[in-house]
């Protein structure tokens, strides 16, 4: 029996370490744990409630777009503004977090996830004329290897050509991320924290210019996508077709849905969205999504066992670092005391189930070229194709909302902080179900609380001894070479998890910096 | 005319991880705010923000710095003078600043100079505001990258 810790920047305060127990090849136990206590509720207690908008962002460099939607959704609620977001608003809401979403799931499978099967290193030996490669070449030889190392090695199966014609692709979603960034500036203003949602709507009027600079920018990501990022996620799959057998986890998956079609239903959870709101089974029956449902519990974790069990409305944030049986810093949600998976899995899943003929339109195609049935999807690969075409549909959709834009027209309810209410923004995030919570009382925030998605998906277990949905991914697993356990790496890249997002000092390696000083 | 970006990055949520931030929203105040060759960027923690520096001349970033040294500490290197540590990545949350910008050597928009002012923090807990020995060093860290924004005129601030 050994211990497989992959801990990667203990160095840096506040990131997931997974431990799995490894016996006779298999992974016995798995435990996941957040390493970083996150006072974010305790800041905001006593603060104007439009502030929690503006320090939320903050939570996450990655998803600052999708806790700020979160927290005006959650602040329209409050307000009472539910039903009344002028469509300009909801428009461009969507827009913004349409432009971040898409950047960021290419981010996410080109930048971190591609180097687990496409070996970047081959091409410190190519001898062609392609500049790119050359650049990328020069770039390795220079000793730059920080993006594409400490890695394992061994299981990299693409033949030359196709690994040569990836790293390219790797460098071209460099630029598009850029272009999706330029998208999200367009009508947030200064990125990467956007300033001009809020309560009501948005502070951002849509012109002309405005709608065709942004329409010419996602025509050219749709390009992208469709020709480059769900073919090389096919192909990927295609060499890596047993990842289709790894990973399966808990098979209950759970969606706040998000880019709201309408702005009349006051209730998030019955909202028209374009990705739909509920809940999956693992024989794919689809569920009414019941935000009451919704606990969190902390028998496992470093808090008070007393705040246990509770709704988020009436969470509480009592650090208990000595506890006996405790491994992390993340609560475990439940819903019905049940363990779900988030992300685009499940919000692909649920759209899928609810008929969409789009949506069912570019799953069965993908399903049948691997001869696969919907099963598959619980599984490494289900969970990098679910993000690729998740990706496809928010850009496929987002030239038809700029059309519905009418310049002229308000994009923005007024309102008074009301003296005592409470809130519920629901949203799906890049990475899945993300809730904030917030009470007030005296014009103040007395509780805010809020459940991200890496918080579902890296959960510890829970009160009934039940583990999170990575940890059951985890367990059960062959680890072909335990010195290089990619099909660890591998499930834990394919959650996206999103929980090591708090403290980022730059921290010199084996040297100090006292010959730097300034004076 | 050469175009000067002061990226400031960190987490305000833990006090002098955000020193970067903080410097960034005063630096903002003391430049005009634009139409000039100087632009002053509060970049947070995001993966993204070298995605914003397109076309610089020269970059400064004002980063929280663990360097060894006593809280306050202001450090002023280029990316080639030192190694950043880090692990196995698991997240695109753990993209650091430095490897980040590398990326840029691959694609277009590359800035022609790269320094970074480092500070050492004192208090990395969950708050808003900075150490009170960071909030005394602030008028020197403000002091620091306008000489490096203007190397050859003497700034009073």
């Amino acid at each position: 029996m050994r211990k497989i810790v992959i801990d990667p920047v203990t160095r840096i305060e506040g990131h997931l370490k997974v431990e799995a127990t490894v016996d006779d090849g298999k992974v016995k136990e798995a435990k996941s744990s957040g390493t970083l206590f996150r006072g974010i509720e305790l800041i905001l207690r006593g603060r104007d409630p439009r502030d929690a908008a503006v320090i939320t962002q903050r939570i996450c460099g990655v998803c600052p777009t999708s806790h700020s939607t979160a927290s005006n959704l959650c602040l329209d609620s409050a307000f009472g503004l539910g039903s009344s977001i002028p469509d300009n608003g909801r428009i461009i809401r969507n827009l913004i977090l349409g432009a971040a979403h898409v950047s960021d799931h290419i981010l996410h499978f080109y930048h971190l996830a591609a180097l687990d099967y496409v070996d970047v290193t081959k091409v410190a030996t190519y001898e062609g004329n392609n500049a790119t490669l050359n650049s990328v070449k020069d770039f390795i030889q220079r000793g730059e290897l920080g993006p594409f190392v400490p890695r394992y090695e061994g299981d990299y199966r693409l033949p030359a050509a196709v690994d040569q014609e990836l790293v390219v692709h790797y460098v071209d979603a460099l630029r598009m991320r850029r272009k999706a960034q330029e998208m999200c500036a367009i009508f947030a203003g200064k990125m990467p924290h956007n300033m001009t949602i809020v309560p009501g709507g948005v502070t951002e009027i849509p012109t002309i210019d405005k709608i065709a600079s942004f329409l010419w920018r996602v025509n050219e990501l749709r390009t992208f996508i469709d020709n480059v990022y769900v073919p090389d996620v096919i192909a990927a799959a295609g060499a890596y077709s047993d990842y289709f057998e790894i990973g399966a986890g808990c098979k209950h998956l759970l969606s706040y849905g998000n880019y709201d079609l309408d702005g009349k239903e006051a209730d998030l959870t019955k909202r028209n969205r374009l990705f739909k709101q509920g809940t999956v089974s693992p024989d794919f029956k689809l569920g009414h999504l019941d935000a009451n449902a919704i606990t969190e519990e902390v028998k496992h974790s470093w808090y008070e066992d007393s705040t246990t069990g509770r709704k988020p409305l009436n969470g509480d944030t009592v650090p208990k670092d000595d506890k006996a049986g405790a491994y992390s810093w993340i609560k475990a949600p439940r819903y019905n005391g049940q363990v779900y998976e988030v992300g685009p899995l499940a919000r692909l899943m649920t759209t899928y189930l609810s008929g969409d003929p789009k949506v069912k339109a570019l799953v069965d195609p993908a399903l049948a070229k691997f001869k696969a049935k919907p099963d598959v999807m619980f599984s490494v690969l289900g969970r990098h194709l679910a993000r690729a075409l998740c990706c496809k549909i928010i850009a496929d959709e987002m030239p038809g909302w700029l059309l519905q834009l009418k310049p002229g027209e308000p994009v923005y309810q007024s309102y008074e902080i009301p003296e005592e209410a409470t809130g519920m923004g629901l949203i799906d995030g890049a990475r899945g179900a993300l809730g904030h919570w917030i009470e007030i009382k005296n014009k103040k925030i007395a509780n805010y609380q809020c459940v991200v998605p890496g918080t579902w998906n890296m959960s510890p277990r829970d009160d009934k001894g039940q583990p999170g949905p990575l940890e059951q991914a985890l367990t059960g697993t062959k680890i072909k070479d335990p010195e290089n356990p990619f099909e660890i790496v591998r499930i834990i890249r394919a959650f996206d998890p999103c929980i090591a997002c708090a403290v980022h000092v730059i921290t010199p390696k084996g040297r100090t910096l006292s010959e730097f000083q300034v004076e | 005319m050469k175009k000067t970006v002061v990226l400031g990055t960190g987490n305000e949520l833990f006090r002098d991880e955000g020193v970067g931030v903080h410097a960034a929203r005063i630096l903002q105040t003391k430049l005009p705010p634009s139409g000039s060759n100087v632009e002053v960027i509060d970049g947070g923690t995001s993966p993204d923000i070298w995605s914003l520096i397109d076309g610089a001349d020269k970059l400064i970033i004002v980063d929280a710095v663990r360097g060894g040294c006593e809280p306050g500490t202001i450090y002023r290197f280029t990316p080639q003078q030192i190694v950043a540590d880090r692990g196995l990545i698991t997240s695109v949350h753990q993209m650091g600043i430095l490897e980040n910008l590398s990326l840029m050597e691959l694609v277009e928009g590359k800035p022609k100079e790269t320094v970074i002012i480092g500070v050492e923090p004192a208090e990395l807990e969950p708050g808003l505001e900075l150490s009170a020995k960071l909030q005394e060093r602030m008028p020197k860290i403000i002091q620091t990258v306008l000489g490096e924004i203007h190397p050859r005129v003497e700034t009073k601030v």
